[in-house]
């Protein structure tokens, strides 16, 4: 039986230990077999993901990154994760990855090599300024792509606070339907978003 | 007047939050939806998915050149040889 076919068919959340050449392998052959719905998705996520990195790091960056290291076997597609959810993970980990990187070379440049000492002395009450400014910059930027939408922007502020959909139709009032509508318009906007004609 | 201060707000952590949510919203979109979308769109986003799998095909094809010290090295070799 195909690897990859029986990693997506025993569904979300099993963990077992993989041979990363299994894991490489599995990984390849799951590309080759990506529908064009799944590769819009999966460059969606991308396009989502780098908005959170820093200046001069583009979304094609951290996708090739993601997928050189499913492919080189050096992440591991654990059984039983669906492969996009795999591939958004990585690419997950690879943004906190670049920040924690840039965090040391910003203790480097201002404390040379003995950063991680000197560097505990100054009192600095916010220790990732570039992090923070970046986040603020990316929340800003999701938000513009549903202005004019009311109840979309409510929907995303309750998800940027962690609410269910539940938490959130009763938080701001809204109806099933109105609550439906609005998601679908959303997925649309994300799916599209940085194509052609779309809100870049 | 009274100085209004914003305390306790940390975008890192609640951009962190809307990513995973917003990244679940894509995952999770039925095909069906996207079928749905008006043709100019579905055009599109054929593109882009094309695009896409250009970066897996050039991903590929990166890993399965050997590196270029290793090139290098056995061009060196066969010169000598």
């Amino acid at each position: 039986m195909d690897v990859s076919k029986s990693r997506q068919a025993s569904g979300a959340g099993s963990r077992e230990a993989v041979d990363p050449a299994d894991s490489a392998a599995a990984v390849s052959r799951a590309l080759a077999e990506l529908s064009r719905l799944q590769l819009l998705r999966l460059g969606a996520i991308a396009r989502l993901r780098a908005r959170s990195l820093p200046n001069g790091i583009s979304w094609s960056d951290l996708l090739h990154e993601a997928l050189v290291r499913a492919l080189d076997g050096s992440r591991h597609w654990p059984s039983g994760v669906p492969f996009l959810v795999f591939l958004a993970g990585v690419m997950r980990s690879i943004c906190d990855e670049i920040w924690r990187h840039r965090r040391r070379e910003i203790a480097l440049i201002a404390f040379g090599e003995h950063a991680e000492v000197e560097s505990q002395d100054v009192p600095c009450p916010v220790p990732d300024q570039e992090r923070i400014l970046a986040a603020s910059e990316a929340l800003g930027e999701l938000y513009r792509l549903f202005t004019g939408d009311g109840i979309a922007l409510r929907i995303l502020s309750g998800l940027a606070n962690g609410l269910s959909a539940a938490d959130i139709r009763t938080a701001y009032g809204l109806s099933e339907v109105e609550y439906d509508s609005a998601r679908r318009r959303m997925r649309r906007a994300l799916l599209r978003v940085g194509l052609p004609g779309s809100v870049p | 007047m009274t100085k209004a201060t914003m305390t306790g707000w940390h975008p890192e952590q609640e951009l962190a939050v809307l990513l995973d949510a917003l990244t679940e919203e894509i995952l999770t979109t039925p095909d069906r939806d996207i079928v749905a979308w008006p043709r100019d769109q579905i055009e599109e986003a054929s593109d882009a998915a094309e695009e896409i799998r250009r970066l897996v095909a050039a991903a590929e094809s990166g890993l399965m050149a050997p590196p270029t010290v290793e090139f290098i090295e056995r061009a060196y070799i066969a010169r000598n040889q």
